[in-house]
């Protein structure tokens, strides 16, 4: 190789100044720390402002006054509007170096996908991407004309991901997609498929997704117990990835009833969100909030605001499909309507104790039950018959109510 | 660069940081500069550069890795630059080069312009950051050894080009 070309050329380009740098540095950071005096010299003039001043400054410069004014009642709202510490972002990613530049262009039919930025943690993966269609933005169609898939699998070509969340972010779409598990990362490959006009199109690449560039994920043990009207949850602990956090907790298995389908309400900076998702098992239960380590906007506040508590006692009924009697109902509840088709039977019960009836039959291939809102007491059962139905129906009555809860709040701070 | 210096620096001490960004003002300048061809899309990404660098000190953990991260953040200024105008831009006109230089200077600055910008940044770190290929795997999040094989390759491709040229 002609080293003397290459040692020229370094030598040239070390050649290069800019003029004054070193003063436009200086200067540079003189006018950041500038900015507050100047309103520092209005404070001399204005009492309210200097309070007010005063307090953002100490929010934001002094760690100790922070948490303080974030927990204290009168305090919290104003400081949670003055507080800049914590204003991290998706840009952020981009600056600290969290996004993986993939330069991915593919094309299905009519459809182009450039798949620009990946970020990701070890729960999560955000795909930025642009999709057009026929060389414009692919804006969705109306139905039944439907758009391309978007696939992210394994090398067996098995999906990796359980659930999906789309949104924009500055020129790109974003969608965030959470991993079926920790491991599910490489080697990954995104694929378009077009169904258009009877004709099925695809193409994939693989994503070169760094584990170097991966978003450490921040744990914390909880151990804390709340109680909702008398049945107990202890919060496990808190994972925060890049842009989502889960909150794992399980029930008290003392509790005599079963919690289900909790709603969390938070308040991340000034948006208000709920939970986006959620898994469990009887007494393990995973909820995911839509705020992490890149876009939190300060401690994050949750409200516990709805729950279904389910009795973990059962009521056993058998019905008689011949004469629609029903055994085994306590004295308290009524049947209070009832009905028998071709091939279906109806009944209602009524629960003089308010509550509803979530209920289970093994024996029954189509089983619907319902509740009206407007009166939880009451519960609609329908089944449909086949020949294969027996005489005698077994079914497991739980009963159940729903609960608007207030006051039960507690923070996520990490 | 001092360490005790930044670590003033990162610890918000000001005109610490000033004194750490005009130590490295130099390198700053080659590397923008090599990667953009353009001076004053350069001094533009560096201001943008220490823009960032004093908003954000403070999450710099290591006063060891001060420079890499600062280099990164301008590498990845320089991109950005790059992605907005989509392309190289014409040196000839920005550079001061001798006249007996320039025709080299053109041809080896053609071939350097023209490598992929994960081979290039290597070589610009390299040649002008005065940085071993760890501390560079460091700015670029990935393995040493990665690098030197990227390296290597850069360096193949650009011998290949000028024999090439030459013949």
């Amino acid at each position: 190789m002609n080293n003397n070309n290459l040692d020229r050329w370094q030598e040239t380009i070390k050649s290069q100044r800019i003029e004054g740098i070193d003063d436009l540095i200086r200067s540079k950071i003189e006018n950041q720390v500038r900015r507050p005096l100047y309103f520092q010299w209005k404070v001399v003039f204005t009492g309210m402002v200097a309070v007010f001043v005063s307090f953002a400054l100490l929010v934001n410069l002094n760690p100790r006054f922070n948490a303080f004014a974030h927990n204290n009642d009168i305090l919290r709202p104003i400081a949670e509007m003055i507080d800049f510490t914590n204003r991290n972002d998706v840009e952020d990613a981009f600056d600290l170096d969290y996004a993986q530049q993939t330069d991915i262009h593919l094309v299905a039919g009519d459809y182009k996908l450039d798949l620009e930025y990946v970020i990701s943690d070890y729960f999560t993966i955000s795909l930025f991407y642009e999709l057009t269609y026929q060389g414009e933005p692919y804006e969705g169609f109306t139905p039944p004309k439907t758009g391309p898939e978007i696939e992210l699998v394994d090398s067996d070509g098995e999906r990796v991901w359980t659930s999906a969340h789309n949104t924009y972010f500055e020129g790109y779409q974003w969608m965030e997609l959470e991993l079926i598990d920790l491991n599910a990362f490489e080697p990954l490959t995104i694929r378009i498929i077009a169904d258009d006009d009877d004709k099925t199109e695809s193409e994939s690449a693989t994503i070169q997704n760094s584990p170097y560039k991966k978003v450490e994920m921040i744990k914390q043990e909880l151990n804390q117990a709340i109680e909702i009207d008398g049945q107990r949850i202890i919060l496990d602990s808190l994972e925060v990835g890049a842009f989502v956090s889960r909150l794992k907790f399980h029930a008290d298995p003392e509790n005599s009833e079963r919690i289900d389908q909790m709603t969390f309400s938070y308040q991340n900076g000034k948006k208000q969100a709920q939970t986006v998702s959620a898994s469990w098992t009887p007494n393990d239960y995973t909820y995911l909030f839509a705020v992490g380590q890149l876009n939190r906007s300060g401690p994050v506040e949750v409200k516990i605001v709805e729950a279904t508590f389910i009795q973990k006692e059962k009521i056993d009924i058998v019905m008689d499909t011949d004469t629609l009697q029903i055994e085994g109902l306590p004295n308290e509840v009524q049947v209070i309507d009832q009905s028998k088709g071709e091939d279906e039977f109806r009944f209602s019960l009524l629960n003089s104790k308010g509550n509803y009836f979530s209920a289970v039959s093994k024996e029954l291939g189509i089983f619907g039950v319902s509740h009206s809102l407007e009166n939880p007491s009451r519960t609609d059962f329908y089944f449909k018959s086949t020949e294969l139905t027996p005489r005698r129906i077994e079914i497991e009555l739980h009963e159940s109510r729903d609960l608007k809860i207030e006051g039960q709040k507690f923070r996520l701070e990490w | 660069m001092d360490a005790e210096l930044v670590k003033s620096a990162l610890q918000g001490d000001d005109e610490a940081l000033i004194l750490c960004l005009q130590s490295i003002s130099d390198q700053l300048t080659w590397t923008a500069v090599s990667l953009l061809g353009d001076r004053e899309l350069a001094k533009d990404c560096i201001m943008e550069t220490t823009l960032k660098v004093y908003k954000k000190r403070k999450t710099v953990k290591k006063p060891e890795f001060f420079k890499t991260w600062v280099i990164r953040i301008l590498i990845n200024e320089c991109k950005d630059e790059l992605k907005r105008s989509k392309n190289y831009i014409s040196l000839d006109e920005h550079f001061e080069i001798a006249s007996s230089e320039k025709e080299n200077f053109d041809y080896v600055n053609d071939l350097v312009a023209k490598l992929p910008l994960d081979l290039k940044q290597i070589i610009v770190m390299k040649f002008f950051d005065e940085m071993n290929f760890r501390e560079i795997g460091e700015v670029l999040k990935t393995p040493e050894s990665t690098v030197k094989s990227r390296y290597a390759v850069a360096l193949k491709k650009l011998r290949m080009e000028m024999e090439e040229y030459e013949q």
